[in-house]
Order: structure tokens, then sequence, then C-alpha cells
């Protein structure tokens, strides 16, 4: 009985401090005993919708020129989706006033860009933008600039690359230049000339006349000379040409060169391949000096070198072992080392500008590949396939590529392509006529 | 008797237990700031500088102002002695015939002047003003040189002595009001301090309020008992088990030990882990169309960033989603930003179902993991 008269009182005791501290700890943890766990592992990969609003203006056709221009090169990437004007709902006045976000986001748009673009006096454009993030309600980015009415569509492709690196983390890369061979006439008669345009197709001009046979122009880091090689007088020769004042210079006579040559990162040397019998090496030339330094010397054919862009390695094509490969060395010729593993004959290598990846032509049972692999020689990855896939380039943010594929058919001719890092969104680069060989430039602001 | 008591003892857990809770979170109370009182503090010097004044300004008192050389004598013979009002001016001039003595003295007796500021240029204005002729002249010419000379000797010992006069005075009107300053700061001070006390004071007040309403609350609940047990002792009922809690007969279970979920509200709030899973894909293919990802940098693919969000019944997110894991840098503040865009941007989440919203879908930790993409 005793025991039974014990019981209850340590019950009760027990019933006390285990609901005081029962109380204390809910009322702590109460947060998080309630919380429902959600992972979301999926995205949206479909293209960001983006309003871009026609720019203010004195001349109403500058400012819907502008907005086209941005509007373009976004669409272009791949990564965004311009919202049709018409859809609008807010009209905004000013582009300093706050836009009322509940309209953009209810015609779906994640940003908006205002902006202003007046013709002055002087025959120059001041120009100035903003962009807003819809979603969360604030201002990103913005600038403004002045610059003359000549480099109009400039305006246009610097502010596209300032909305593209703040929404992307990546740096832009439209407000750039291609160089490549523009080429007409029937395929057993073509008509080579060099040509040079925008990265969007627009003012699209030729360099040479076309009495001359010319190939494989590069672009000096600088961004303001080119180089190429030349058939002039039947032997090929090594040509710098500056693109402002068109002047052009011999860097040299090579009898039996093969390739063009390319830039070092720093613009002070160039390295090429020269064919010496039957075998090719290859050669770098200080442009100062002049002088000459051999890299490689094999009895194989060692050709299309390109530099790392921190420019200590460089990467080329050989058949040493017996196929065409990729093979990496340092930039005084030690180390040389083969890159490539897979099948089939790789060559044109280039080294991406960020350095993480070099992209390469690939012949495989017939098929005609542009792929990438890392410098170390892993994760090779195809990005495109077609008919004669050749000689891909480079866009200085390292994420886009250009190359050139020959089309089919009787009449037909080469054409120009961009293609995403990703192998997405491949896409024909309008040019005057067919167009071969793409060299792309760096950033020219 | 046991149940009344366990009872008792349990909502005197559950009211201090509330109490602690909520009463830590009350907001300190404001003590106002006593009013500040401007105090200039002028040094000596300054005050020196200050009533200086300009030999060059305009003598402002209408009363033309009269040379000395030129006043009779007569006008001051009659004048009385002055009064050895100030020792040490008195004691300082060399030896002044005592009617050349400046009427200062005189005035500086008068009743307290009204600012020390000004008194001063009263009193040398007044001085001006009143300045004592010089001696008549003893003789003839040769001895009206000497007068003059005299005279202005006379004058500059004059001017000596109203300087130090002055001093004096200015002096004294400085140490009062230095008197004046201390004894409004330590005004100041006693309020300030018993304004703080009163402060205290309410505080006390206020914790004895407490203390009297929580006991008056305990006394209440234990009252609520005594009607009904005294009825059943009375009555030699036995006492009927509450329905609001559990009772200690047999036939009852026990109450719960430990935690218990949503315990203040004594609600059961808990989804089972099914619906909680459900509620885990509903929200996922909400989000998801919002959510856009880094595609090209490296590493961007590898950060994953933890996001709490609470919504409302209708759907919409109550306040702002808040990012709970951690991370540093550029790419992962940017990647927290899509999160919460994403939260933001797929918002209100008017598809989830309302039965399970209270414990479910009202406040969510949300994952988002790129790794899968990539």
């Amino acid at each position: 009985m005793t025991a039974r008269r014990d019981t209850p009182r340590l019950t009760r005791r027990q019933l006390l401090s285990a609901g005081a501290g029962g109380l204390t700890l809910a009322a702590l943890t109460r947060e998080a005993s309630a919380q429902t766990r959600v992972t979301v592992d999926e995205a949206n990969l479909q293209p960001r919708p983006i309003a871009i609003a026609p720019f203010f203006s004195d001349d109403p056709k500058l400012g819907a020129e502008i907005a086209n221009i941005i509007a373009a090169d976004l669409e272009r990437s791949g990564l965004f989706k311009p919202i049709d004007p018409r859809s609008f709902i807010e009209q905004i006045r000013s582009m300093d006033a706050t836009p009322r976000f509940a309209d953009w986001r209810s015609i779906g748009a994640e940003a908006l860009t205002v902006g202003r673009a007046q013709p002055t006096a002087d025959g120059r454009i001041q120009a100035a933008f903003r962009l807003w993030d819809t979603v969360l309600g604030k201002p990103l980015a913005g600038q403004q600039f002045a610059t003359s009415a000549t480099n109009m569509r400039r305006i246009g492709h610097i502010i596209a690359d300032q909305i593209y690196q703040k929404l992307t983390l990546e740096k832009g890369y439209f407000d750039t230049r291609v160089v490549f061979i523009d080429e007409t006439g029937p395929k057993d008669r073509r008509v080579k000339r060099l040509a040079i345009m925008d990265q969007d197709g627009f003012n699209a001009r030729r360099l040479t006349d076309g009495r001359e046979l010319v190939l494989t122009p590069r672009f000096s880091p600088t961004s303001q000379e080119i180089t190429f090689m030349s058939y002039a007088g039947g032997e090929p020769r090594v040509v710098l040409m500056n693109l402002g004042t068109m002047q052009r210079q011999i860097v040299g006579d090579f009898p039996g060169m093969t390739f063009a040559p390319r830039f070092s990162p720093d613009g002070q040397r160039i390295v090429m391949s020269l064919q010496q019998g039957g075998a090719s090496s290859l050669i770098e030339m200080d442009l100062r000096s002049r002088q000459t330094r051999q890299l490689t010397q094999s009895p194989a054919i060692d050709t299309a070198p390109c530099y790392a862009p921190d420019g200590r390695a460089i990467v080329f094509e050989s058949d040493r072992e017996g196929t065409q490969q990729l093979y990496v060395m340092s930039y005084d010729g030690s180390g040389q080392r083969r890159l490539s593993q897979g099948e089939g004959r790789y060559s044109t290598p280039v080294w991406s500008p960020r350095g993480d990846y070099i992209a390469f032509t690939k012949q495989m049972g017939g098929r005609f590949l542009i792929g990438v692999l890392k410098p170390d020689g892993s994760g090779e990855r195809i990005l495109t396939e077609g008919f004669h896939n050749e000689g891909p380039t480079w866009a200085p943010n390292g994420r886009v590529l250009m190359f050139f594929r020959e089309q089919q058919g009787g009449n037909a001719g080469p054409a120009i392509y961009s293609v995403d890092l990703t192998g997405h969104n491949e896409r024909r680069v309008p040019t005057p006529s067919f167009a071969s060989d793409p060299a792309w430039s760096p950033l020219l602001g | 008797m046991s149940l009344g008591l366990t009872l008792s003892a349990l909502l005197h857990v559950l009211l201090i237990g509330w109490a602690l809770v909520s009463f830590a979170q009350t907001p300190p109370a404001k003590i106002a700031e006593p009013e500040p009182v401007e105090v200039a503090l002028i040094t000596d010097e300054d005050l020196v500088r200050l009533t200086k004044g300009d030999r060059s300004s305009k003598n402002l008192e209408t009363a033309p102002a009269k040379k000395p050389d030129v006043e009779p004598t007569p006008k001051d013979a009659p004048k009385p002695t002055p009064r050895a009002a100030k020792p040490p001016a008195a004691a300082e001039p060399p030896p002044p015939p005592p009617e050349e003595k400046p009427p200062e003295p005189a005035k500086a007796a008068e009743p307290p002047p009204p600012s020390p500021a000004a008194d001063p240029i009263a009193t040398k204005l007044a001085a001006l003003q009143k300045e004592p002729p010089p001696p008549p002249p003893p003789g003839p010419a040769p001895e009206e040189l000497k007068r003059i000379e005299d005279e202005k000797k006379a004058e500059t010992e004059r001017k000596a002595a109203e300087e130090t006069q002055k001093l004096a005075e200015q002096k004294k009107a400085e140490d009062e009001r230095k008197k004046k300053e201390l004894a409004e700061k330590k005004r100041a001070e006693d309020e300030r301090r018993k304004k703080l006390a009163e402060i205290r004071r309410k505080e006390e007040e206020r914790k004895k309020k407490l203390a009297d309403a929580k006991k008056a609350e305990e006394e209440r609940k234990k009252k609520e008992f005594d009607p009904g047990r005294l009825a059943a002792l009375l009555n030699k009922i036995p006492d009927k088990p509450q329905p609001a809690a559990g009772s200690e007969t047999p036939t009852t279970k026990p109450l719960p030990k430990g935690p218990q979920a949503g315990a203040p509200e004594g609600k059961d709030t808990q989804l089972s882990a099914g619906k909680r899973s459900m509620i885990g894909l509903m929200m996922r293919d909400a989000v998801k169309g919002c959510w856009r990802v880094q595609t090209g940098l490296e590493g961007a693919n590898q950060l994953v960033v933890d996001v709490e969000v609470r919504l409302r019944p209708d759907g919409s997110i109550d306040g702002q989603p808040r990012v709970v894991s951690s991370g540093s840098g550029p790419l992962y503040a940017d990647a927290s930003n899509r999160a919460i865009s994403a939260l933001m941007g797929c918002a209100p989440y008017a598809k989830l179902p309302k039965e399970f919203y209270k414990g479910g879908w009202d406040f969510m930790v949300v994952t988002f993991d790129p790794n899968k993409m990539f």
C-alpha cells in the first residue's frame, strides 16, 4: 500500500518536470519540428523572358533601332527571349521612374531594360540605359556614355554586353567583329576576298580586291590588326594589316608555309608552321626583332599551332604517331605530349580565351564534327556535326564558337555558323555571300 | 485532491513558461533623454576680448562727450570722495588725488547688473562720460605746461586704474556666471537623476504589477477548482474526469512525456511523412519553372542553396524568403538571388492543398540543388 501511495507522487513530479521541460523545448523548437523540406533539382533552361523598351529619343527610329540591336543580340545568345513590345502593359514615360514591377511580371518579364539615345549637334549620340530585376524589384545596372554617330550599332552591342554580364555573370561578346574569307562565284572559280563584319553580320565590308588568294585571317590581341596568308606573286607570305589605316606590311616571305600564323597573347610574337621537304615544323617569330626560333622538329607534319591565353603553352596538330592528333607543349617547344585520345582525325585546335577548353575539328567515319576538350586531354565533348564542319574560333568570353560548314548541293558554298559551348543554339551567321574561315576579335571596347 | 493539484501545477507551469518565453521578447523600456541645455563656456581671455571694445567705435550714449581738459573743475569739486569699495583698486594707483579716483566703484556698488557681459561696457561708457577734469592750473603759463603734463599723467594713471577696476569687475562677473553655470549643471544633474529614479520606480511598479497579476491569475485558477471540489466533497461525488486534460484515473491514457508539437495550443499539427513528401513534390513542380541556373561557369553547377519560406493560406509569400545555407563569393550570391527569385517568381502557390497548410506548406525549407542537371 505504501508503494501505491508513493507512485502517484512520483508520477506527478515526473509529470511536472516533463511538462515544464516539454513546454520549454516545444516553445523553442516549435519551428523546427513543423518545417516541410522541399528539394528543387530541376531548373528552367528555357531562355529568360526580358523586356527591352524602345529607347527614348528625339529620333524615334534611333530609339527603336538601338532597342532592336539589344534584343537581337540577347535573343541570338539563346539565353534570353525578348518580349514583344506590343504586349507591354506599363508605358514607361521616363528613364528615371521606377517601373511598376507587377505590370512587367504579369507579362512574364524577369528583367526590364529602359534607355535613352539622343543625337547631339556635333554628330554624336548620348546614350544611357537602366536594367531592372522585375522579380526582386530592384535596379541591376545602369550606365551612360557618348560616341560618334557612326558607332551607333556599337551602342546597342555595348549595352547588350552589360545586360548579358549582369544576368549571366559571364562577360559579353556582342561588341566584337569577325574577320573571314568572303567567297563568290562558281565552285570551280571561287573568288576569295578578305572581309570583316560585326558579330551579328552587319557592317560587312571587303578588305582585299580578290586578285590575290588570301587564306586564314587571324586577329591580333589588340583587335586593330589582322594577319593572313596571301599568295600574291605565287608564293605564300604572311601579311599584317592595320584595320584602322588599312596599311599592309609583309611579315616575311616564307616559302613552303602551310598555315597562317597566330599571334601570341602579348601580340609580340607569331607562331606558324613551315613546310620543309615532306615535313612541317612549328616556327616562332618575334615581330620586333624578326628573329625566328624552331619549336618542333620531326619528320611528321606539325601544323595549326595556337597559344594558350596566358602564352605559356601551345596546342598544335601533328601526325607523328600515324594519325592527326592534338598535342600540347610549352611555349619554348619543350614538354611535347599528346592530348587527344579518341578515334578519328583531330585538326585546327584553338584554345579558349578562358583557358578552360580547346576546340577542334574532328573527322570520324566520314562525319565532320566540332568538339571541345580540356587542356589536360579529358572531357572531350562534341558540339555539332555537319558536312565539312571546320575551323572553330572562340568568342572572347569563351562561351560561344563560330565555325564554317560546306553546304551540300551543286552550287552551294560554305557558310559560317555559331554554336554555344553547351552544343545548343546553333545558328547561321548572315554574310553577304559564301563565307569561310572566320576569326573572332577580342572585345572592341 | 490529487487531480486538482496536478491540474493546478500543470497550468502554473504552462503560464510561467509562456510568460518566460514571451516576456523575454519585450523590447527594453525607453529611457527618455533629458533635454540638453546649451552651455557655452567662455574663458577669461575670451571675455576680455569680447568686452575690450573698439577705440574707433561710436559712442552710443546720446549726451555729448566732454573732453576732460575743458571740463570746469567746480563740477567735480563737490563730488564726494569715492567710497573705498574695491580694496585692490584703492591700493593700486600711484598717488592720484582722491577726487581723481574714478566714480566707477560707486557705479559698481549699485544693484547687480542684469548680465555680466554688458556691464563692463556700460561701465566703461559711463566712465568715458564722467571722467573727472584735471585739477585747476596752479598758476601762470609755465605751470600751465606742467599742468597739462600732470593732467596727462593723471589721465594715464586714471585709465590704468579704470582698467584694473574693469578687470576686477569682469572677474567678479565671471565668477558669478561660473557659479550660475555650476548651479545649472547641478540642477540638470539632479533632474536627470530624479528622472532615472522615476523610471526605475516605474519599472519596479510594472514588475510588481506583473507579479501581482500572475499571483491573481494563480489565485483565480486555484479558486476555479474550489467550488467543484467543495461541492464534490460535500456531495460525496467522486471527481469526474475533466475533458480538457488527462486525468489520473486508470481508464484514461497517461499524458505524453517529452516535447509535443505545437504544445502551447495543444493542437496536433503533425503531418505524416507521406503527406509532406507530396507537398514537397507539388512545391518542386511549382517552383522549378521559375528557377534559372548558371549554365556556363565552372563550379556554378555545384552550388546548393537552402531557402526558408513562409506562405500564407492563399499561397502568397509571407515576408521575404531567407537563405539559410552558408556560402560566400559572387557565384554563391548569384545562386542565392536566383533561388529567392525562383520562389518569388512563381508565387502565389494557389494549387497547394488547403487542408495541409498548417504544419505542411505554411513553413518550408526549399533546397535548390543543380547537381543532377549537369
